[in-house]
């Protein structure tokens, strides 16, 4: 049993993309263990280090590799504790998306009729209005704050997943073992709990991935625009915002770091989630 | 072809009007409205008095029905914070986007169309890789971090191009290479499928069998039927650039529509917020809608409902 499993994880790693797949373990790990990684306090600067170059500059210091900000506060420390703040909001905002769209999606495509039209037409607004725009005005009318960050992005994104689903939905619909669980006496809730749900849930799966780093780009922009994460919380995008001002200075650390974490995280997303809607998906069938 | 036109207009009125419900709604569901505009520690009869001039002691409902009387006249009341008529605004705002996005739009499809004619010729060689890399670091990079690279290297470094502002052709350049850089990912991709489905059929292998060049058969007959999901593609990423220009504008200090909301969002100057996204979702609704008809017109195929 023990030895099956082990080969079969093996066959998969043998098919993941590497690189993406270890840059985002990585990353992760990073995220769950920033208490001992951490060199110094991510909100708390030192007024004395402020403005240092990273170590191998000059003027730099070993401890604080990447340099310190207007604040004096440590850019690695800041960094490694805002990888947290970005993996959190943008799992909690993807499953929130993708739970809301795909009861919806499920319904409208199982029900039909009037229930299809009203959930669609809604779908349909949802997709037309724009997104960094609507979470601007969204941010500034619930205030700042990381969980509204997840209701805003959570509520915005899942009609994606109600128009995938529906489509799904329909096609599993006139598939002979709903048509025989039909037969067989199950109610409706049990059909598309116990029959439909799982066989669209490696689309699900696969649309989260593409749309996990689009999620982080978006709370980066939204809290880079000062609408997002409130300081002094160590946020790559409230990261970038502060070090904007000092672009012109000359202080390109404040700049770089941030935005090649934020590029990291979402390029390796990016190639997991187009390996996975190749693996799962060979037909590339509704996802685009 | 008729009917199936004008079912989906139809259609395309109700998404316009859930959205303008949706848009009156999140501006409701905060705290009074009142207080947002006020300056901080305004007392009661200030307060009082931004209700009556903003209609706000008005049941909802009416409120709503007089938004969307007023809108249907292009009529999206005052600015609070310019003073001025909204629509007055927002038209003199559009060129400087519509500026921004068609320049973008242009680095995009070029730079798109020719790396995915490439990839579909050919599949491997060094110019492929870099050119599908290049694709996907766009997809990867948040846009106004390309903006304050590209103001680093060009105008701090090199001190070529000036880092903010509008006017001449040099402010638009990194502007528009910043936000087109991430738009040129999805035309290389669906350049690539649809010239390779192209190529496979019929006609292309009569064009070989007559014996013309190379050059002939893609450039002047697979490539004008594989470039119709391009354009259409186009027709909606041009909707889409100008919210997503949003951070690149404050980045750039470019005057455009996102600059506008997102100056209105920040100063509480709702009618100006509510404005700009309407239009916006209303122009992405009747750019889904073209598509649509253009595509049920090019291709019989497919099936009116």
């Amino acid at each position: 049993m023990r030895g099956e499993f082990w080969n079969e994880l093996k066959d998969i790693w043998r098919r993941v993309p590497k690189i993406a797949v270890i840059i985002l373990l990585l990353l992760i790990v990073t995220a769950l263990s920033a208490d001992f990684l951490a060199l110094h306090d991510p909100e708390i600067g030192d007024p004395r280090q402020r403005l240092l170059p990273p170590a191998w500059e000059e003027t730099g210091k070993w401890s604080y590799p990447l340099g310190t900000d207007t604040m004096g506060r440590d850019v690695l420390s800041r960094l490694i504790y805002g990888s947290r703040v970005s993996l959190i909001v943008a799992f909690a905002a993807v499953i929130i998306a993708g739970c809301i769209g795909t009861f919806l999606g499920l319904l409208a495509g199982f029900f039909g009729g009037w229930v299809d039209q009203v959930i669609m037409r809604f779908t349909d607004a949802w997709l037309s209005i724009p997104t960094v725009m609507f979470g601007v005005l969204m941010a500034v009318i619930l205030g700042p704050g990381v969980w509204n960050i997840v209701i805003i992005l959570g509520g915005t994104f899942w009609s994606r997943y109600a128009r995938v689903v529906r489509g799904e939905t329909l096609s599993m619909k006139t598939r002979d073992f709903v048509q025989l669980a039909k037969i067989a006496g199950c109610g409706k809730a049990r059909i598309i709990w116990k029959h439909i749900l799982p066989n669209v849930f490696s689309s699900v799966i696969t649309l989260s991935s593409l749309q996990i780093g689009i999620v982080i780009v978006v709370e980066a922009s939204l809290t880079f625009l000062g609408v997002g994460v409130p300081p002094p919380k160590p946020a790559w995008g409230l990261m970038l915002s502060e070090g904007r001002g000092g672009l012109l200075a000359g202080y390109w650390w404040l700049v770089i770091f941030p935005g090649v974490a934020i590029a990291m995280l979402v390029t390796s997303f990016n190639v997991i989630g187009d390996w996975l809607r190749r693996y799962l998906d060979p037909f590339y069938r509704n996802i685009e | 072809m008729k009917r199936y036109i004008i079912r989906r207009f139809f259609l395309g009125i109700i998404v316009v009007w859930i959205v303008s419900v949706l848009i009156f709604g999140a501006t409701r569901i905060g705290p009074d409205p009142a207080l947002m505009i006020a300056a901080p520690g305004a007392d009661e009869a200030e307060l009082s008095a931004i209700r009556d001039r903003f209609g706000l002691n008005e049941p909802l409902p009416f409120q709503y029905a007089i938004f969307i009387k007023k809108a249907i006249q292009a009529d999206f009341g005052e600015s609070v914070y310019y003073g001025l008529p909204v629509a007055e605004i927002l038209w003199q705002r559009l060129p400087a986007s519509l500026m921004l996005v068609g320049a973008a739009t242009l680095i995009a499809l070029g730079f798109g169309i020719s790396a995915g004619v490439l990839a579909a010729r050919r599949r491997t060689g060094f110019l492929n890789n870099f050119l599908r890399w290049f694709s996907f670091l766009g997809l990867s990079m948040p846009n106004f971090w390309i903006a304050m690279l590209f103001i680093l290297i060009f105008s701090v470094k090199l001190q070529i191009l000036p880092t903010g502002g509008y006017g001449t052709f040099w402010h638009l350049l990194m502007p528009a290479f910043s936000l087109g850089w991430y738009f040129s990912a999805g035309y290389t991709r669906i350049t690539e499928s649809s010239l390779l489905q192209v190529l496979n059929s019929e006609y292309i292998k009569l064009c070989r069998v007559k014996g013309l060049t190379e050059f002939a058969v893609v450039g002047r007959h697979a490539l004008k039927n594989a470039l119709i999901p391009v354009v259409t593609l186009a027709g909606m990423n041009i909707v889409l650039m100008i919210s997503s220009a949003v951070a690149i504008e404050m980045v750039f200090g470019w005057p455009g529509l996102g600059l506008l909301m997102y100056h209105g969002a920040v100063y509480r100057d709702f009618n100006v917020v509510q404005a700009v996204i309407l239009c916006i979702s209303v122009l992405m609704v009747f750019m889904n809608l073209l598509v649509d008809i253009l595509y049920a017109y090019l291709d019989p195929r497919i099936r009116y409902d």
